[in-house]
């Protein structure tokens, strides 16, 4: 159902590309960046895969992402080294997702919003008040995974590491979505009715999708706990979920190519705009009007031209 | 591997679409289900399916009381139903709309015996079903019921909108389904083409049963026609 179009597996591997080139000559914050768009293009790859693919438009996922991050985070503190961490972390923010796909999918549409809605809020609002997760002041002394022959600790390598990872997310997205279960999962929001007379559970189907997403957020949320050796409850915060949506607006949804050019634009034009004034989000807004008005398709999208894919 | 359905009421949200309608299909018999457009002939499949939620009445199925059950688990129990507007998954191939179901029941199906009931299908396997024509999208819908290697077929106006020589294609593949062994719900508005094939026909209105025979008794039942199909 999906077919990852030679424009959009060329839009992807020019972005990562051009990325692992800005971060090479670039400076430090230049390599500081990429790792962040790296971050926000492997959650908004996951969005992807749930809203673009399945219809399930999640406003969980900045939380999800935010129990992988603490997961690793705390295995790591409890002395498990890095890479097992990372693991932990990931298993973490999949078994959180099976549990909100569990409930939520049955419902559709605004009331998959709202339930997703009222479980991110609940994790964030859990984090913020446990001592043992440090609360508000979140954890720190966090480590970096150890590489062969490299130091995570060098800005550029840890930069070039996020892109390899975010380029693994997208290969495991292209994979699910090509398998029988993402016909599937694909099958089922195009025509539910059809797709159970067929046999499938579409609330089975539909969970399994969000626990698969989950699990891919999970990594986004290991890999920004690398980053920043730091994690606070901010990273759960609602409004965190609504900007990957945003991201994933302005790169073109249901393209997975859009995920990642969205993610490298919306955090360009973030440090562009924030150069110019405080209010960078109006900046953002604007660009995000034009974008949907222009076709709803987003820059990759807009880059595939005017052919259907 | 008997169904029967025994006073079955059904709503489209408030409005009552079957009024208390009983019908019996026997195995490997053709059972044509004729009636105007409204009389609530796709309202009956659907419940069937379990697509429209139960109100009253019962379906049974070898011997089990299936009324309640949720959509998949009537499909698992050898039901299938080609819906009228034949619903194909449009940006799936022809192949990976038959595989899309995986093995359900008892797998006797497959891609090259479809392939051969429908040979027109066989060179067409790898091309987006959204590209193939009305009659040939038609046999697709049917070869992926099939796949779910059912017991009982459901079909909701399958000559609609076909020209002649795939009408005649569809007839002789229903044909050999039914010397298979294969039970046939035929819901059809032609009423030629479904007394071709009928073992049985029940005629309904306004959601009920108001005439059941043998397609012979149907030929001589000239003011039940005249009244109910205005034919």
């Amino acid at each position: 159902m999906f077919r990852l179009t030679p424009i959009r597996a060329a839009i992807a591997a020019l972005v990562l590309a051009a990325l692992a080139g800005w971060a090479s000559f670039g400076g430090y914050l230049a390599r500081e960046m990429v790792a962040e768009i790296a971050v926000l293009a492997i959650l908004a790859l996951a969005l992807d895969l749930v809203a673009g693919f399945g219809g399930m438009v999640s406003l969980a996922h900045g939380a999800i992402m935010g129990v992988g991050a603490y997961g690793y985070a705390l295995a790591n503190q409890a002395g498990l080294p890095p890479w097992p961490a990372a693991l932990v972390g990931m298993a973490a923010a999949t078994l959180t997702g099976t549990a909100i796909g569990a409930v939520s999918a049955r419902l559709t549409g605004v009331f998959f919003l709202m339930a997703t809605l009222a479980f991110g809020q609940m994790i964030w609002a859990l984090t913020f008040r446990a001592d043992a997760l440090g609360g508000d002041n979140g954890l720190g002394g966090i480590a970096r995974p150890p590489l062969p022959f490299l130091d995570s600790g060098d800005p550029l390598v840890f930069a070039l590491y996020a892109l390899v990872l975010a380029a693994g997310c997208l290969a495991v997205c292209v994979a699910v979505l090509r398998s029988r279960f993402g016909q599937r999962f694909e099958a089922v929001h195009d025509n539910p009715d059809r797709a159970a007379a067929l046999g499938i559970a579409p609330e089975r189907i539909r969970a399994q999708g969000f626990a698969i997403s989950s699990m891919i957020a999970g990594a986004a949320g290991v890999l920004a706990a690398q980053h920043m050796q730091f994690v606070s409850p901010e990273l759960m915060v609602w409004t965190a979920s609504g900007e990957v949506l945003v991201v994933l607006i302005l790169g073109g949804i249901g393209s997975l190519s859009g995920a990642v050019i969205g993610a490298a634009g919306f955090v360009l034009l973030k440090y562009w705009a924030a150069d110019w004034t405080d209010h960078w989000h109006l900046a953002i807004g604007a660009l995000l009007i034009v974008v949907v008005l222009a076709g709803e398709r987003g820059l990759s999208g807009l880059l595939e031209g005017r052919r259907d894919a | 591997m008997t169904f029967e359905i025994q006073h079955l009421t059904a709503f489209y949200g408030k409005v009552q679409a079957l009024h208390g309608l009983s019908l019996r299909v026997e195995p490997a018999q053709v059972h044509a289900l004729l009636g105007r457009n409204g009389a609530g002939k796709s309202a009956l499949l659907a419940r069937i399916m379990g697509l429209l939620p139960a109100a009253q009445g019962r379906i049974s199925w070898d011997g089990q009381d299936i009324t309640h059950w949720p959509t998949p688990r009537v499909a698992r129990a050898g039901i299938a139903l080609v819906p009228e507007t034949r619903d194909i998954f449009a940006s799936l191939t022809v192949r990976e709309n038959l595989t899309l179901a995986g093995r359900i029941g008892r797998g006797d199906w497959t891609i090259g015996r479809v392939a051969a009931l429908f040979p027109n299908l066989s060179p067409r396997l790898a091309t987006p079903a959204g590209m193939l024509s009305g009659g040939e999208q038609q046999m697709l819908a049917i070869g992926r019921a099939l796949m779910t290697s059912p017991r009982l077929l459901l079909l909701d106006e399958p000559t609609e909108g076909l020209a002649a020589p795939m009408v005649a294609t569809l007839q002789t593949a229903l044909a050999s389904l039914k010397a298979a062994g294969l039970a046939i719900l035929l819901v059809e508005q032609n009423t030629r083409f479904a007394l071709a094939l009928a073992d049985r026909v029940t005629l309904i209105s306004r959601g009920a049963t108001v005439w059941t025979g043998s397609p012979d008794d149907f030929a001589d039942a000239q003011a039940v026609r005249a009244r109910y199909l205005g034919a």
